[in-house]
């Protein structure tokens, strides 16, 4: 996508011409935009607010009622509680880590454009209601650059809900709680009083409007590329207060952050792998210091016009007076609020992803995913990737294109920022990896690079998912009636319902649009009642079949995988069945019989358990999961519908040595 | 006291002090910090501490024109209304804002303590976005009474009436006046077109009897009737329905205005349902008694619509709502008179059959006679004052009065919209001396004390009862106020601000005249939600405007004018520019949906005293659920089977 200057700021560019000091001394509370009902409080006013809440009184009598315990006790846990959670803003604090990220940023990354529009119409919204920031999450810098970006642009800093195990980094989660970090257990499920004083607390934030409220609601980083499926939690306790009157609205600003690189993208890949994460420590940051000699490119921050979460419940109709017959301090939402709450996680991300910017470097990665022995000559990618930049752009992409550039040299600056994971030999391009791997272990040491350039081609999905899925539905025919095509879409779409983004109730519609689009761009026509693929559109369907095609075989190898075990697997668990299929599956690569390193990420295999959850294929219990052979045996023969599967793995069954899993678990 | 001092109690709402020479009232803007530990007992909220404030016995009589000829027995509006007051706008003929030839302001005629020059109104109204004296909208002069529907007549019905020697009129403007209440949407029909369906006839009964004969007469023969009483309504109660094929006679109540009985020993006196609640007051004032019930229309609203429509008064602190006022009533229905079999304050038979009265909004009946709780005179009354900083202060300050059960007759607050517009109709000051006064007051207020003018609003009060309750009430409420950051505002503040509720309703006409749409509605809510409330509810309207594409921003505001054990009422104004809209109606009736809307998902009431006429039925099932309405339903089925009472009301 060309950069013109003036749809984009580049946020580093005063910094490289101003000194970092005086910048750091900018930014003075009385610049700031401020909602028109603020309330100011200092952190001990929260705190006393806190504990002096109506809601915490409930919730201590019900604990008293239920348990008996103390009543001092149990305010004397809530203190620490609060104290363990409680942001402190210190603009001291706030200026030393501007500087200090004014000159990281710098080193780091060339440019961070910043979207001029979205970050007018965000100072505008200030005004009227309480704001709450929705990124997306590819990266711990996420939320630092977005405090920075609002230090940078005279904007309110945002209180960021962070995960409570940043909380075990010494000194840097001092450093993040005075710039307004607040700490949030990962899981605290039944325990009524922290999530009572979670809930009044996060409330007062937004209800007071001093500054937004930031969170991600993928819950935390995508790994994958992709996006996560929404949580919906802390979007509901902040929709809480405006559903029982006590904001007048709540502006939800989506915000897609898009990398060139991502700085944890090894990390990521072995997580995926199964490769512990190293558990967050001060020592741990210093150690990845080796990273300041390394290029990552650009990042691009667009922020999406504010959704109205009045004009958002009165489309839905959501009838707010149901909570006029109980008092405001107990949470209640019910079943009608919870699905509008779903609904808007999902309208939220469907927004985000419409704006995420790819790099060149994605589309070289999707084709070199696609080439026989992820490799292909130097000629032939820069034919497909001029085509593809083409492609992909008119069905909706943005691509990051340097104005003016050629493919050639485009595809050095981007080797440049990836020379960790491809390389080029003589006239090709191939992956950065030894290329005999004999064992299971050995597909498994290298698999990382792998994994990687497979998320880096993940970032395509979101704008080509769609298209994809109705390519698919052709099932390699090159003509279908329409209702012969939904019915096949549909299928896909509860089949990848984790792996994708879907709104329930656009199903239909997104159908019909995909397929208009795809007629306008002649890549389908049609002649009566019958949908063909034109001879333009075959290098386009098949490119986009072949985009999915790793998560179908994937899913197909785990249908084909349980189809082998015995009908019960007790004291099984999704995560541990997804490790063992993996071994397998490092088996199958080694021998050759698959060659989609893809299928080895858990992220995908787990997708694919969850899946057949769905669909019926597994069912979980208390004691372990059951495998239902007729639904997983339709699955798997309804996915071969959609793609040639590897002759070899078709005639060989899978080994019965593998039937007995839960003995190895 | 005798009943022309009481009369002249009740206009001071209206008019209190005018010119009375060397009596001057207009040293307004006293702020006086209440110290809780010394003098509080001395002179609390008032310049001068009189008792029944002297200042009030100079208004005369005479000033009050409409009154001034008649004897104390005539009714202040006459048989033919439209003969003192407008047809297509508020109250009487001769009282109206003008404006002059340099764009000054000034209230017209003699009745109201706002009459004369309104030095201070023009920077007010300047401040209404969009609004330019300029530009004026004039209504048409009249509806010819041949662009009026023609007279649907079932000649046995006109027979037998005439047979009874019942007063009736044919006249077009008779029946226009009759067909329609006070809402925006029937005042802009009035000024700018005309009504599909009126009333074909107007029959003016003399008593109980003749009202039953009436009804009788109109089951024989199948007619549709339309109570009225003082034509007050905001709910669209009074507009015929359009489909209605039946001859409409509308049954004007007025002249059966006669207090019929009081019993000083019981306190109770047994009226006739037609008097208009100025002339019921006057009267009461004869024998030493009041009904203390002042609703804000009471001028021109009768008691039997009160009943029909369960009416709040603004001093219900002290008397009571008119449910807490009933004793008895007499409602004549298609299957006979309802009524209780005595004059008790209580009895225990099943639900109270006197619920099923109060509020059937003309839907069941008519109301003939009442039976009401009287009080003595109270021989003091003073108004009082307290400024806030800011709202929520006020709403605290509100909460913790009824939580201590010390409200006064009447305490209200009016938020900074409101107290802003109180401010500009101030008179002219009487001397230089008053008017430095009033700027070392404002300086006082502002700069020392830090109050902002944008922000700060004020509560006012009204106190009665004797000397010593009324000392030891104020020194409690003045007490609370300060603990919750309020400065006494002095006495003419307070009156002011009870002076604006009448003026307000003058205002709408100047504001139609120069393409403004005005516009009031109610409700009540839990006390927790009151600010909430507030302001979420300007907020829909101001976001609701923009979504009509208003260009001007509307003027929004509330005050909290009764206050609860459990909640308050809460009354909003709102008023827009409207020029450029081609459906200016449609769309302000789409705005007030919303905002009921927005009420309603607060948890805030369909109507705390306004009721539900045609305007607000869509809300009855949610309201009070569907076995609600159904039983209501069942309830009309039964008492008027023919539907006799067809006015289309409420379910």
């Amino acid at each position: 996508m060309a950069q013109s200057s003036d749809e984009y700021l580049d946020l580093l560019e005063p910094r490289r011409n101003q000194y970092d000091l005086s910048f750091a001394l900018k930014h003075t509370a009385s610049l700031l935009p401020e909602y028109q009902y603020v309330t100011h409080m200092t952190k001990a006013e929260i705190r006393t607010m806190v504990l002096k809440s109506r809601r915490l009184k409930h919730t201590v009598e019900e604990i008293v009622a239920s348990n008996g315990r103390q009543e001092k006790d149990i305010y004397a846990e809530a203190e620490a509680i609060l104290d363990e959670m409680a942001h402190e803003y210190s603009l001291n604090n706030i200026r030393f880590l501007a500087y200090i990220f004014a000159k990281t940023f710098k080193k780091l990354y060339g440019h961070i454009y910043v979207s001029k529009t979205g970050l007018e119409k965000l100072r505008k919204s200030y005004r009227d209601s309480p704001v709450v920031l929705l990124p997306t999450h590819r990266s711990y810098v996420d939320f630092l650059l977005i405090s920075y970006m609002m230090f940078e642009y005279n904007l309110p800093l945002p209180y960021i809900a962070a995960g409570a195990d940043f909380n075990n980094m010494k000194f840097v989660n001092t450093l993040l709680r005075k710039a307004g970090a607040f700490y949030i257990r990962r899981s605290f499920g039944a325990d009524k009083l922290y999530w009572a004083i979670f809930t009044e607390y996060v409330q007062i934030l937004v209800i007071n409007g001093e500054a937004p409220l930031e969170f991600f609601p993928e819950g935390t980083r995508s790994r994958t590329g992709k996006f996560l499926p929404p949580k919906r939690g802390l979007l509901q306790v902040v929709v809480e207060p405006f559903m029982k009157g006590r904001v007048p609205d709540i502006s939800l600003i989506p915000i897609s952050i898009s990398y060139d690189r991502i700085l944890e993208e090894t990390l990521h890949s072995r997580e995926m792998l199964g490769i512990p994460k190293p558990k967050e420590s001060t020592s741990g940051l210093f150690k990845a210091s080796s990273i300041f000699q390394e290029n990552f490119g650009n990042i691009t921050v667009h922020i999406g016009d504010p959704v109205s979460l009045k004009q958002m419940s009165l489309i839905s109709g959501v009838d707010r007076s149901v909570h006029s017959l109980a008092p405001r301090f107990i949470f209640s939402m019910n079943a009608q609020e919870q699905q509008f709450v779903q609904e808007l996680c999902l309208s939220i991300q469907l927004m985000q992803q419409r704006h995420m910017v790819v790099s060149p470097w994605v589309l070289t990665a999707a084709l070199l995913v696609m080439s026989p022995g992820y490799q292909t000559s130097l000629q032939g990618m820069y034919s497909d990737m001029e085509w593809l930049k083409g492609a992909a752009t008119g069905l909706g992409t943005k691509v990051r294109w340097p104005v003016g550039k050629t493919v050639k040299s485009v595809l050095e600056d981007v080797l440049a920022v990836h020379h960790a994971m491809a390389v080029v030999d003589r006239d090709s391009i191939k992956l950065n990896v030894p290329q005999n791997v004999a064992t299971a272990e050995e597909v498994m040491e290298v698999a990382t690079v792998y994994i990687m350039l497979g998320a880096y081609r993940n970032q395509l999905l979101p704008s080509l998912a769609q298209p994809a899925l109705v390519s698919l539905a052709f099932c390699g025919l090159n003509a279908a009636t329409k209702g012969e095509l939904f019915a096949q879409y549909q299928f896909l779409v509860t089949l990848f319902n984790r792996e994708l983004t879907f709104h329930p109730k656009t199903t239909v519609d997104d159908f019909q649009s995909t397929l208009r689009k795809l007629q306008n761009s002649s890549f389908i026509s049609v002649t009566g009642l019958q949908y063909s693929i034109t001879s333009s559109g075959e290098r386009l369907t098949s490119f986009l079949c072949n985009l999915l095609h790793p998560f179908l075989l994937g899913y197909w190898v785990v249908c084909r995988y349980l189809l082998s075990c015995p009908a019960s697997l007790a004291s099984v668990t999704e995560q541990s069945l997804a490790k063992t299929i993996q071994k397998e599956v490092a088996e199958l690569i080694a021998t050759g019989d698959l060659k989609s390193y893809d299928i080895l990420s858990l992220n995908l295999l787990g997708n694919a358990i969850s899946s057949l959850l769905q669909l019926g294929g597994i069912k979980r219990s208390k004691s372990g999961l059951t495998l239902i052979e007729s639904e997983i045996t339709k699955t798997a023969e309804k996915i071969s519908e959609y793609i040639e599967l590897p002759a070899s793995l078709l005639t060989k069954p899978f080994a019965k040595k593998l039937a007995g899993p839960a003995a190895k678990l | 006291m005798a009943s022309t001092e009481r009369t002249k109690v009740i206009l001071g709402h209206l008019k209190p002090a005018i010119g009375g020479d060397g009596v001057s009232s207009t040293g307004d803007f006293v702020c006086r910090e209440f110290c809780s530990t010394s003098g509080v007992g001395e002179g609390i909220g008032t310049v001068k501490c009189g008792e029944e404030t002297n200042t009030k016995s100079s208004i005369c009589l005479q000033e009050c024109a409409a009154v001034s000829a008649q004897t104390d027995k005539t009714p202040r509006v006459p048989k033919i209304r439209q003969e003192a007051l407008k047809w297509n706008g508020w109250g009487y003929k001769d009282s109206r804002f003008v404006i002059g030839d340099n764009n000054e302001f000034s209230f017209s005629g003699s009745r109201y303590n706002i009459a004369g020059e309104l030095p201070h109104f023009k920077a007010w109204i300047d401040s209404i976005e969009g609004f330019s004296p300029d530009n004026r909208s004039q209504s048409q002069d009249e509806i010819r009474s041949e662009k009026l529907p023609s007279v649907t007549r079932n000649e046995g019905f006109l027979e037998d009436v005439q047979k009874e020697g019942i007063s009736f009129s044919f006249d077009p403007q008779d029946r226009l006046f009759r067909a329609h209440g006070h809402t925006l949407d029937e005042m802009f029909t009035l000024r700018e077109g005309t009504f599909e369906r009126i009333p074909d006839i107007v029959l003016w009964p003399t008593s109980h009897d003749v009202v039953c004969k009436i009804i009788e007469l109109a089951c024989k023969h199948d007619v549709c009737i339309i109570p009225f009483g003082g034509g007050t309504s905001v709910t669209k109660s009074l507009q015929c329905p359009v489909e209605e094929k039946r001859m409409i006679i509308s049954l004007d109540m007025s002249q059966m205005n006669r207090i019929l009985w009081v019993d000083e020993k019981n306190l109770t006196a047994h009226i006739e349902a037609g008097i208009m609640g100025l002339d019921l007051e006057r009267e009461l004032g004869n024998y030493g008694l009041c009904t203390g019930h002042e609703p804000d229309s009471m001028e021109f609203s009768s008691l039997g619509g009160w009943v029909a429509t369960r009416a709040s008064g603004m001093k219900k602190n002290v008397y009571g709502n008119i449910e807490d006022l009933l004793v008895h009533v007499k409602m004549v229905t298609p299957r006979g008179v309802l009524e209780k079999n005595c004059q008790v304050p209580r009895m225990s038979t099943g639900p109270d059959i006197h619920h099923v009265i109060l509020g059937s909004e003309g839907t069941l009946g008519v109301v003939t006679e009442v039976t009401l709780r009287v009080r003595p005179l109270p021989p003091v009354r003073r108004y009082g004052s307290v400024v806030f900083p800011a709202f929520h202060q006020g709403v605290d300050f509100m909460r913790e009065v009824a939580k201590q059960r010390c409200a006064p007759a009447s305490i209200r607050l009016m938020d900074n919209e409101q107290f802003k517009f109180g401010q500009a109709l101030k008179g002219p000051a009487s001397s230089m001396w008053t008017s430095l006064m009033d700027s070392l007051k404002k300086v006082y207020v502002t700069k020392l004390k830090r109050f902002d003018p944008n922000l700060m609003v004020v509560a006012t009060l009204l106190f009665e009862g004797n000397k010593e309750d009324v000392a030891a009430q104020e020194k409690k409420v003045y007490t609370i106020a300060s603990d919750f950051g309020g400065l006494a505002g002095g006495e003419d503040n307070g009156q002011r601000g009870y002076n604006l509720t009448f003026a307000i309703a003058y205002l709408r006409d100047l504001g139609l005249d120069c393409y403004i749409i005005a516009e009031s509605f109610e409700t009540t809510v839990p006390w927790d939600r009151v600010i909430d409330l507030c302001r979420n509810v300007k907020e829909r309207l101001y976001s609701e405007c923009k979504r009509h594409g208003i260009q001007y921003r509307p003027l929004a505001t509330c005050r909290v004018t009764q206050t609860y054990d459990s909640g308050a009422c809460v009354y909003f104004y709102f008023a827009y520019m409207y020029r450029g809209l081609t459906n200016p109606i449609e769309v302000y009736e789409d705005i007030e949906a919303a905002a009921r809307d927005e009420i309603l998902g607060i948890g805030g009431s369909l109507s705390h005293h306004h009721g539900v006429g045609k305007l607000r039925k869509q809300w009855m099932t949610k309201a009070i659920s569907a076995p609600g309405v159904e039983t209501l339903r069942a309830i009309k089925k039964h008492l008027d089977p023919q539907n006799i009472f067809g006015n289309n009301c409420l379910i």
